[in-house]
């Protein structure tokens, strides 16, 4: 079974002569547990697919299969469990909450899920923070805030982790070193992870590359020997 | 519950810190103000209560002249439990008019502030009150009627909570009018007055009146003391609900475009809290508890603070009642109910406020927001104007009205404030304007002379030293189960502001009563059982009475007869009345006297008003600093920007003040409305039976008003400045840029 199934996913913004098709009619299949790259132009589609996956949108038309949960015909109060419980989102800007440290931008993370504060902490150490957990957002860098990012995706144990460039922001070392972390996760705790990159050498680490142009799937391709992160250069 | 989300709701809090102080005393001031007259309403309610029960305040009172066989006949009538024979007399000496009222056991009993009460002829005790105007102390001696008593006590009465002589006197001078309680053998045999307690209905007591040769009958409830007393509480309570109304709309407006604002600003965070699976009850928790822990903490320290005026308040009160053992009195179902509904407005409008969060999906609200489309202003039509005014002018004038929630939110700040200082200031105005248009318009005597009845054909000794005078008969007209005095006047009378010939044929009444009654000119009235014509409505504000004529109350009145008891003044040596009135033995009022008691009343509403003043200072402060504020961190990146690109704090602070003036210029006469359309529902609160206030304000009040509306402004303008000056274009920049 595959961990997403998408049937004729389409999504539209606005009407009328602004009307925009940010996805049309995509057809697509994306197995478990593996590492997968969707790469595309600014204004492919690229992160409104990705909302749709994470339940942070609806779609205009079609279905998306979860394992075998059509997660489209989700309530909000469903949709609103399946984002606290399945998915682990990692975003461009970090989003960190301003007003609390890193350690408590985790935990607020954990604890929705019952997982106790030790959760938290080890997910920092895992990222590589365990000196910076009482710093606030704006105490960090930018890499040190992503891996926070990270460190609260993953510290809840998410079925899927979706990441919408995580490195866009990013200094080429930094970047390497976020990537490093997702690629260790992948690796260690076999957690399936959508990546969103607009950077050809990126993709290159990934299993699988899913190609999208103007909200069509132009090809689903399979990495024979997907590159380490140090391997690549952009 | 999630120890994470009350983390984040508390780390907001200090974010917001400058704000939240503001609407927190916002709430400290409104409840702080309900707390302490509230508590002074039920503190004097509650222990006059405690005084009428505890010293046995009289359930009725039969006034005329008795002996022990009519004492007995109420004494053994069904529902009676006791009953005492008493004389009053008012005994004047120059100025000073005592009292000396007979003392009954069990019924009317003075409390005891010092000494002891009389135990026979040689003592007296005196109404503190009067005591302490005349620095009159235990152990002095007073002269009554050629007697020399010593004071043993002092006291407080039932009879006198309220200061009352008499009904056109409606609030005596302690120091010309006192109360002297004696032995009863101080008066001849028999009674003026019988005072019972028991269970008794009022038609059973008139009943028993009429078979006892009564001239009056009143019950407890209609005694004026009682009256008066529950008609000033009355106000008080009015005060106490009117002022916090205001606040309340402010809190709610305030709470309103701090919680849309934070929430437009916040909208990505929002987002992310739906993304990582916050559900909305707890999004509502978090924009929730914020307002409503500032309702706590607002609601409770009013409350405190309102404890610690109270006694303050109540010694400023104390000049118009007089209810022993009066202090703080902590009501924890009040101060709990306030807390409440302080956390009821200011939870439900935030309610109100988040509301909008609840329908977008995540991605919605996580996407980078469009700048908001510009819009041509009104005045920008008007190319010819637009085009000459500067560059900074027209920024001002687009930023005022820009953005519609701070602009209403400032706009409706100083219309609120400025519409409260109009208010307080008018109803100074009121009160001068109903003393002045009463004494200076309607009233044309000097002096009202009260004299035993005597045939109108009979001339009183007094009037061949009178330059003019007119005779009138004061009767008591009972309407609608209340008893009002009817002048009956001569054709020729001319002393007060009336039209003297329309009571040839009917009855003239005053507006407030006509009102009242609903009746106009042309219908009738019933008087007891006796149908009267409504011939006249007009104007008076003091002491309402209604007035007919000889003929026609010889006409419809059964059993009348030409008699007077009252001789208006005029033109009148109000020092040979003073000996007059000794030799002749009759009881006089001047209308200074008059004048003295209704500023007496004033003087206690005044303590209410500069409350009121103080509170509206406060509001508008609080109001202008927490809009001002939102304004401002609203507007900083943009103020940032503009330093960024060189323009001059200078430039800056006059875009700043300018937009400051148009708010201005718009809430100023909205506010003046608004306070005048207060004062106008207000006053109804404030008339009664024996007094009606005009609304009126003159155009100095709104001049301060409006000033001090505008130096609060101008304060806040500086505070501004100074943030303005702080603000640091490298940080600010980057923190927008994250």
């Amino acid at each position: 079974m595959n961990l997403y199934t998408l049937k004729a996913l389409s999504k539209n913004y606005g009407e009328g002569d602004s009307l925009v098709r940010a996805l049309r009619d995509v057809y697509l299949e994306i197995p478990h547990g593996r590492f997968a790259v969707v790469l595309g132009a600014s204004g492919s589609g690229k992160s409104t697919l990705l909302n749709m996956l994470g339940c942070m949108d609806r779609p205009t038309a079609g279905q998306i299969l979860f394992g075998d949960a059509d997660i489209t015909a989700y309530s909000k109060r469903e949709m609103t469990q399946f984002r606290k419980t399945t998915i682990g989102f990692v975003f461009q800007s970090y989003n960190l909450l301003p007003d609390l440290n890193a350690l408590e931008n985790v935990e607020f993370s954990t604890e929705m899920v019952g997982l106790s504060p030790a959760d938290a902490e080890r997910a920092l150490v895992q990222v590589g923070l365990s000196d910076r957990i009482k710093h606030f957002p704006g105490q960090l860098s930018g890499g040190e805030q992503q891996r926070v990012s990270i460190a609260r995706a993953i510290a809840k144990q998410p079925k899927v982790l979706l990441c919408d460039e995580p490195t866009g922001a990013l200094d080429f070392e930094t970047g390497i070193m976020v990537l490093e972390v997702l690629k260790q996760i992948h690796r260690e705790q076999g957690t399936s992870i959508l990546f969103i990159t607009h950077s050809q050498e990126i993709a290159k680490i990934a299993d699988i590359v899913i190609r999208l142009r103007s909200g069509e799937i132009m090809s689903v391709t399979e990495n024979e020997r997907p590159l380490e992160p140090r391997e690549v250069e952009w | 519950m999630n120890k994470s989300i009350f983390r984040l709701i508390f780390r907001k809090m200090r974010h917001n810190l400058p704000q939240l102080i503001g609407m927190t005393l916002l709430v400290i001031v409104g409840a702080a103000f309900f707390v302490t007259l509230y508590t002074i309403y039920l503190s004097y309610d509650r222990q006059a209560n405690h005084l009428f029960e505890t010293q046995g305040y009289a359930d009725v009172t039969y006034y005329g002249s008795f002996d022990s066989n009519d004492l007995a006949v109420v004494a053994q009538k069904e529902g009676i439990r006791q009953a005492r024979g008493r004389n009053v007399r008012d005994i004047r000496d120059g100025d000073i008019t005592l009292r000396a009222v007979g003392l009954t056991d069990d019924i009317n009993t003075p409390y005891l502030y010092e000494g002891v009460l009389p135990e026979d002829s040689t003592q007296c005790a005196l109404l503190s009150k009067h005591a302490r105007a005349r620095g009159i102390g235990l152990g002095d001696i007073l002269r009554l009627e050629g007697r020399r008593l010593k004071v043993c006590g002092l006291v407080a009465s039932p009879e006198y909570v309220y200061m009352v002589q008499n009904e056109r006197a409606m609030m005596a001078q302690p120091e010309r009018f006192g109360v002297v309680f004696v032995n009863e053998s101080f008066f001849e045999e028999g009674y003026g007055e019988i005072v019972a307690l028991g269970d008794i209905g009022k038609d059973v007591a008139e009943d028993l009146g009429v078979t006892i040769g009564a001239v009056k009958t009143v019950m407890q409830s209609d005694q004026l003391n009682k009256v008066l007393f529950r008609e000033d509480l009355k106000q008080i309570r009015t005060f106490a609900y009117v002022f916090p109304l205001i606040f309340a709309l402010l809190i709610i407006m305030i709470v309103y475009v701090m919680i849309k604002r934070t929430i437009s600003m916040e909208g990505r965070q929002i987002g992310v809290y739906k993304a990582l699976g916050v559900t909305d009850a707890r999004l509502l928790l978090i924009y929730i508890t914020q307002s409503a822990f500032m309702a706590i903490v607002g609601g409770l320290l009013g409350c405190v603070v309102a404890s610690l005026l109270c006694d303050t308040i109540i010694g400023f009160f104390s000049s118009m009642f007089e209810v022993p053992g009066l202090a703080f009195t902590f009501y924890p179902t009040l101060w709990g109910s306030v807390i409440l509904v302080c956390i009821l407005i200011c939870s439900f409008t935030a309610i109100i406020s988040v509301r909008g969060v609840f329908m977008p999906m995540p991605a919605e609200l996580m996407r980078s927001r469009m700048p908001s489309g510009g819009k041509q202003i009104l005045m920008e039509r008007a190319t010819f104007l637009w085009r000459r005014i500067s560059f900074n002018t027209r920024y001002a004038l687009k930023s005022t009205l820009r953005n519609k929630g701070r602009f209403v939110a400032v706009l409706l700040g100083m219309c609120g404030s400025c519409a409260l200082l109009t208010f307080a200031l008018g109803f100074f105005n009121s009160a001068e304007y109903t003393q002045n248009s009463y004494f200076d318009d309607f009233v044309h005597y000097d002096a009202l002379i009260e004299l035993s009845p005597m045939p109108l054909e009979m001339e009183h000794p007094v009037e061949q030293h009178l330059d003019e005078s007119s005779r009138a008969l004061v009767l008591p007209a009972v309407i609608r189960e209340k008893e009002y005095p009817l002048f009956v006047v001569q054709d020729s009378f001319d002393m007060l502001q009336i039209d003297t010939w329309r009571t040839k044929d009917g009855l003239i009444i005053t507006e407030y009563l006509a009102q009242q009654w609903k009746v106009s000119e042309g219908d009738s009235l019933m008087i007891g059982d006796t149908e009267v014509r409504v011939s006249g409505v007009f104007k008076q504000s003091f002491g309402l009475s209604l007035y007919t004529s000889y003929d026609y109350a010889s006409e419809v009145l059964s059993d009348f007869k030409p008699f007077y008891n009252v001789i208006f003044a005029r033109d009148t040596d109000v020092g040979e009345l003073k000996t007059l009135s000794r030799e002749q033995g009759f009881e006089y009022a001047t209308q200074e006297d008059d004048k003295r008691s209704f500023a007496s009343v004033m003087e206690s509403l005044n303590t209410l008003i500069w409350f009121m003043l103080a509170c509206a200072v406060i509001l508008g402060l609080t109001v202008l600093y927490t809009v001002g504020l939102m304004n401002l961190s609203a507007r900083e990146y943009e103020y940032m920007f503009m330093g960024v690109m060189g323009y001059p704090i200078k430039s800056i602070m006059s875009a700043h003040i300018k937009e400051t003036v148009m708010q201005l210029v718009l809430a100023l006469p909205a506010g003046f409305v608004l306070g005048y359309g207060i004062l106008n529902v207000v006053k109804t609160a404030f008339s009664g039976d024996s007094f009606v206030l005009s609304a009126a304000i003159y155009p100095e009040s709104y001049v301060y008003a409006g000033i001090i509306v505008i130096v609060m402004a101008g304060l806040i303008a500086l505070v501004s400045r100074f943030r303005i000056v702080r603000l640091d274009i490298v940080e600010g920049l980057k923190v927008r840029s994250e």
